[in-house]
């Protein structure tokens, strides 16, 4: 008896803290809303729309959404809305937040797009809306997209994301360094990689360490840079890196870019740049420790707070696109409406994303952010030229690219994502080579389908 | 005293921590249980298939690696960091000068959130601006490239178990709590003797030792089998799959792979190493000590 006692209460002990990390688990199945889903359409008529907010704090886009949430509620679709909000802090949170609730509970009216793609995963699990119908009941709104856009928030057939940006990202250089080594930074591209690692052999023999990489965090400056080896090698490799949800990696053109980027950790890039996350290199750059970075326009707003960079570092950035005149360019994931069931709630949710993608919110939202606008053909104000030149000239500079491509975030599977980032370190150190991290690749992506 | 009915007392007391265990834990693990049978994805409620997620896990190397490092990690936890606090305590019960301080700074790892301790090793450790480059400069050691620690696979495992393995302070304190409840006449009569210090502690201190140390042997061995967050905050498992353990390799499956089948399956085991390696330490300190009968 004593025995079964004593070996019950140990069990007891050992579930108990072993459950610890498996409630991880039980949490994903079992786990509440953060939102009411009921129907919460109040005495005095006002609609209440539920939002779980990150762009909030520090957030880039903080103020903008402040903005957003406080003009729509002064527009005719808007002033009978009201917003309760829930704030979640970081995009990884977020993200995590409204996985659980596409696993297990209701997600919120407004379910903003936390940059990883799970619009498929949203649409699936049938707890958010089909927004066909109110696209095709508004041609104007509809024309606002491209088909490319459309197609990329489309899950079998039915639209379910509304697109609120592009994604697109180059290379920002130092106009200082490139001087110091005695290179001359090219109008739009280097016409090929040979070049670009000419320049970098110039900039290295200088001592100036040419270009930012990273690996943790998913390895988002690693990823641009393979993303543009792939893009730019040849149809094969264009057509590979514009596919969704890639299952083999050991292609020719994939393997290529792998062991180019073996050599730019070897040869071109800082000491603590494996296992380095993205705000170090960026600092590096910010510093003058490093000659190029690629990244989007979202950076822009970052070379001129002096809590970032030094007074004056802004006037010291130039932007190229990748060699071979290449550009990443996404769709962005959109901004999605909770399936609530009550057709009020669903109206004024579509009305606030309406709102959102108006023309002049779109140019807002570039002003405030350096988001791209999603529609093609929107007026430029004039005054951008003078006081933010950067920015006008990434949207002069994105006209002259000869070829487009996406990136692994937003069209790799997530645990493929992840293998990127915890295989760069062995690839950058010669643990492994660029083929076998390739097939690690492969093998990642094939256990979605196990 | 003679307690009458004693199995109904202890069975009374110990009854609301097992209700609330019951209540608390039983349903969740009994759920992880039944869906590590079932193929349970987000897009999918769960349907029973038998043992294909354990097929599927004990056919991936990166499950056997995380298995393996789980293991070592509780071994080494077991035996070196546990010692560590008993030396410790040894050494602090005899109050030498300063012992205060040393045991109030010893203590303080343990008070500091491991996601902090993690993001602080990554910040120290960093190869271009952390204290490795300078110190090996300080002692002469000429180096092309500084040691990546987190980033290399030659140094990652062993860097990540040093960011916890030397910080016993929670054993040290539980130790001088069971020194200063050994009877202080046995210690006279062994001084009468002509016992020296050292003596003291080999054949009186160190035997009576022996329960809780395998009281701390548990404590330290589930908790490495649950160890998570200094982890997941300084490589994630990486590079490669060097750091991988059973609650990160949970992890990685429950939110990227979104296969809550397979992540249960490991849940599964985890629980089943974690219930093994307890029955066991219970087994072995049960049997030293009908030894020492």
């Amino acid at each position: 008896m004593k025995r079964l006692f004593a070996a019950v209460l140990a069990g007891a002990m050992v579930m108990g803290m072993a459950a610890c990390s498996s409630s991880e688990t039980g949490e994903k199945a079992s786990g509440s809303s953060g939102s009411d889903g009921s129907a919460q359409t109040e005495d005095s008529g006002k609609v209440v729309l539920n939002v779980i907010n990150y762009h909030v704090g520090t957030d880039y886009a903080a103020e903008y959404y402040s903005y957003l949430f406080e003009e729509f509620q002064k527009t005719e679709e808007g002033k009978n809305v009201e917003f309760n909000f829930e704030e979640i802090p970081t995009t990884d949170a977020y993200n995590q937040k409204i996985k659980l609730l596409i696993s297990s509970g209701d997600l919120p009216d407004i379910v903003f797009n936390g940059g990883n793609n799970i619009t498929e995963l949203a649409a699936k699990s049938g707890k958010v809306a089909d927004l066909t119908q109110y696209f095709e009941e508004d041609p104007e709104w509809k024309g606002l997209f491209d088909d490319t856009s459309l197609e990329f928030n489309t899950v079998d057939g039915k639209i379910y994301g509304v697109p609120v940006s592009k994604e697109i990202s180059y290379i920002y250089y130092n106009k200082e360094l490139f001087q110091k080594a005695g290179i001359e930074a090219p109008e739009v591209a280097y016409e090929t990689w040979d070049d670009f690692f000419k320049a970098c052999d110039a900039l290295k023999k200088e001592g100036i360490t040419p270009v930012g990489m990273d690996t943790a965090d998913m390895g988002w400056l690693t990823n641009l840079w393979m993303s543009a080896l792939i893009g730019t090698n040849g149809e094969a490799g264009s057509e590979w890196m514009n596919t969704m949800y890639p299952d083999d990696f050991n292609t020719p053109e994939v393997e290529e870019a792998a062991k180019t980027i073996q050599t730019m950790f070897k040869e071109y890039t800082t000491d603590d740049a494996v296992g380095g996350k993205y705000d170090p290199m960026a600092t590096h750059f910010f510093n003058g420790e490093i000659a190029m970075i690629p990244n989007g326009p979202w950076m822009i707003p970052d070379f001129s707070q002096t809590e970032k960079a030094p007074e004056g570092f802004y006037d010291k950035v130039g932007i190229m696109l990748m060699p071979g005149k290449g550009m990443e360019m996404v769709p962005t994931p959109g901004d999605m409406v909770g399936a609530s069931g009550d057709e009020e709630k669903i109206k004024a949710a579509v009305a606030f994303l309406k709102f959102e993608t108006s023309p002049e919110n779109q140019i807002k939202a570039l002003e405030m952010t350096g988001l791209q606008p999603v529609s093609n053909d929107l007026e430029i104000p004039g005054e951008l030229t003078e006081s933010d030149p950067l920015m006008a000239e990434v949207l002069k500079i994105q006209n002259e690219a000869a070829v487009t491509y996406g990136q692994n975030q937003a069209y790799w599977y997530q645990n493929t994502i992840d293998t990127f980032s915890t295989e760069l370190p062995e690839l950058a150190y010669g643990n492994i080579t660029p083929e076998e991290f390739c097939k690690k690749l492969t093998e990642s992506a094939a256990k979605n389908q196990e | 005293m003679k307690i009458k009915n004693k199995g109904f007392w202890i069975a009374a007391f110990t009854m609301p921590c097992m209700v609330l265990f019951a209540l608390v834990y039983a349903a969740p693990i009994v759920t992880v249980l039944y869906t590590s049978l079932c193929d349970y994805t987000t897009f999918s409620p769960p349907a029973f298939t038998g043992m294909k997620n354990f097929a599927s896990i004990f056919g991936d190397q990166d499950f056997l690696v995380s298995i393996k490092n789980t293991l070592i990690w509780v071994l080494l936890q077991s035996v070196f960091h546990v010692t560590l606090g008993l030396v410790m305590a040894l050494v602090l019960r005899r109050k030498p000068k300063g012992w205060k301080i040393v045991r109030t700074a010893y203590m303080i790892p343990n008070i500091i959130p491991t996601a902090a301790t993690g993001v602080m090793f990554t910040l120290l450790l960093n190869p271009t601006f952390g204290i490795v480059k300078p110190f090996l400069e300080k002692i002469g050691i000429e180096v092309s490239q500084t040691p990546n620690l987190f980033g290399n696979s030659k140094y990652a495992f062993w860097t990540v178990t040093a960011t916890w393995i030397l910080y016993a302070g929670f054993n040290t304190i539980i130790f001088l709590a069971e020194m200063g409840a050994i009877d202080k006449e046995i210690y006279e009569a062994a001084r009468v003797d002509g016992a020296s210090p050292w003596q003291l502690d080999r054949f009186i201190t160190l035997p009576l030792m022996r329960n809780i140390f395998g009281t701390c042997v548990t404590l330290a061995s589930v908790a490495m089998v649950s160890q998570f967050d200094i982890i997941y905050m300084t490589t994630k498992g990486g590079p490669g799959n060097t750091t991988l353990n059973l609650p990160i390799y949970l992890y990685k499956a429950a939110t990227l792979e979104n296969n809550y089948g397979k992540a249960n399956a490991v849940g599964t085991v985890q629980i089943a190493v974690g219930l093994a390696l307890v029955l066991l330490i219970q087994r072995l300190f049960r049997e030293k000590k009908e030894d020492a009968r």
